[in-house]
């Protein structure tokens, strides 16, 4: 199993003022690019960033090409990943991403992961006037098309149903070839296998349980095997889940230092989802007063039916990750013995602090990951075996 | 892991077996569109599928985020769950006020995308309520 961080670049508002601090954003860029290549030397294998727009406090990560090439010029091995591009032309022209992924991959020197994805919220979509019920088309359209570019000399063209362009020969070309391993982000189930179908990765942000993901992962490899007509010239057949993380020696440390980020995570998730004021709204002091008041309630432990609901109803919640090395590498296992390839944390969210979060990637990089790497060539021979009669070329990390 | 040769019911066998067939002819709204279908005919014979109204601007931020039931110590879900058909891609599913439900088309033509993940969503649907009985009256 490999393993990743995952940046949304969350900056709570203070709670004690309406806006952030002049040097705000600026420290968090700064501080996320220290932790990027503290990770790369620990040994971490991959840091994904979104692509969100106008997402206040939840995810200041607007234009992550910049941050992520900032980070691959930090360090040398680490995997450079977009967690995801928003696809649909609206919010970004296909040309303009192959450009800027081409361009991030000569810089990295071969390391971007592309990951491709829609854009969530009507906060979000209605910025470019892009609807619920075009975007996942104009996805697809976007995602086959800008492959193309990253690997056709010239592009020949394209007249389709959200964008069309002349002939031209979009340059540079990445150093990955045909182009970068490619994913979806999915946060349902119906989207990993969508990756499966298209031969591509999946990004699994439903905050999957070990069940849940063993039952992925049988349907999904079933169909990537069946693959006939991959998005790209390459397939990436892998699928990850990610989790709110925090490492510290014992598990009341562990809560202490990072159950109210994980809970800021899905309240400001569940946030952007509302009535959004934009540039007036002060969510984290709504979420502190929330928080205290619901400290005297008792817990109430049903589960949302709405897989969407249930994936912001565990983003808020402590998960499988807050702990101590035991318990982290108690629950990691079940996702090893379910063959999934590679997990993702989310560690920087909420108020948490800049040293915390240095502490614990370097708390499981040395008691946690080592035993997980030693056993990913056995994982490899088995997705081997799953992928055994695959037509087409791949190009994977995992 | 569902399949379709896992579904004893004959038509809804059936059905499936043609939306698959048409995503592998490349008829991607006519498979788009027959998923829709099995939904509504599923629901039909299973109200108790019907799911409860939910509405995201209700339901955010004031709930679900886990407060305060992530102040337990209990860690992870609690397995699988139903769902909702998806609220995107351009087929709407929707119900009256006696939970009546019917389908709206947004668009006439549907994507490779799209079909395939109807057709994953409603595959995954009927197995599943294959498994799980309807409560008895």
């Amino acid at each position: 199993m490999k393993f990743g961080l995952f940046y949304e670049l969350q900056l709570p508002r203070p709670a004690d003022r309406d806006q952030w601090r002049d040097d705000d954003e600026g420290r968090l860029i700064q501080e996320t690019l220290e932790q990027v290549e503290f990770a790369d030397k620990l040994g971490f294998d991959y840091v994904f960033e979104v692509e969100h727009h106008f997402l206040e406090e939840y995810a200041h990560s607007s234009a992550p090409e910049v941050v992520l090439a900032a980070a691959a010029a930090r360090t040398k091995n680490i995997r450079i990943g977009h967690g995801i591009v928003q696809m649909p032309p609206k919010q970004n022209h296909p040309a303009r991403v192959a450009e800027r992924v081409a361009t991030l991959d000569l810089v990295s020197n071969g390391r971007v992961e592309f990951g491709t994805g829609e854009g969530a919220t009507n906060t979000e979509l209605g910025g470019f006037l892009t609807t619920q019920t075009e975007k996942k088309e104009a996805w697809e359209e976007s995602t086959r098309e800008c492959l193309r570019m990253m690997s056709e000399t010239p592009y020949p063209g394209h007249e389709g149903k959200y964008f069309s362009m002349p002939e031209r020969n979009v340059i540079p070309k990445p150093l990955q070839k045909p182009h970068p391993p490619v994913w979806v982000a999915a946060s349902r189930r119906e989207t990993v296998m969508i990756a499966a179908r298209f031969g591509i990765g999946a990004l699994g942000f439903g905050f999957e349980t070990p069940d849940e993901a063993e039952d992925r992962v049988a349907r999904y490899y079933e169909l990537v095997s069946q693959c006939r007509n991959p998005i790209g010239k390459a397939m990436n057949p892998a699928l990850v889940t990610v989790g709110n993380m925090m490492c510290a020696p014992t598990d009341e440390e562990a809560v202490e230092k990072g159950l109210r980020g994980a809970q800021f995570f899905g309240f400001s998730f569940g946030w952007t989802h509302g009535a959004v004021k934009h540039g007036r709204d002060n969510v984290y002091r709504e979420f502190r007063q929330r928080y205290d008041a619901a400290a005297a309630e008792a817990p109430v432990e049903v589960e949302p039916e709405d897989e969407g609901a249930r994936t912001l109803y565990r983003a808020g919640r402590r998960g499988l990750f807050i702990g101590s090395p035991d318990f982290i590498r108690e629950n990691l296992r079940r996702y090893e013995d379910a063959h999934v390839d590679a997990v993702l944390f989310f560690l920087q969210c909420g108020d948490r602090k800049h040293e915390h979060i240095m502490e614990s990637m370097e708390l499981f990089a040395k008691q946690v990951m080592p035993e997980f790497q030693e056993r990913h060539r056995k994982h490899q021979k088995w997705r081997g075996q799953q992928l055994d009669g695959v037509k087409f070329p791949i190009n994977s990390t995992i | 892991m569902a399949r379709i040769s896992d579904v004893q019911d004959d038509g809804f066998r059936t059905s499936l077996e043609e939306a698959d067939q048409a995503i592998g002819d490349g008829e991607y709204t006519k498979a788009a569109r027959k998923c829709a279908e099995i939904y509504l005919n599923l629901l039909e014979k299973r109200p108790d599928l019907i799911p409860p109204p939910f509405d995201w601007s209700r339901a955010a931020p004031q709930a679900q985020t886990g407060l305060p039931a992530s102040q337990s110590r209990a860690a992870g879900g609690q397995g699988m769950r139903r769902q909702g058909w998806p609220g995107q891609g351009g087929i709407r599913v929707i119900f009256d006020e006696q939970r009546k439900p019917s389908v709206t088309y947004e668009k006439p033509d549907f994507s490779f995308s799209e079909a395939a993940y109807y057709f994953e969503f409603i595959m995954d649907e009927v197995v599943r309520a294959q498994r799980e009985p309807a409560p008895a009256e």
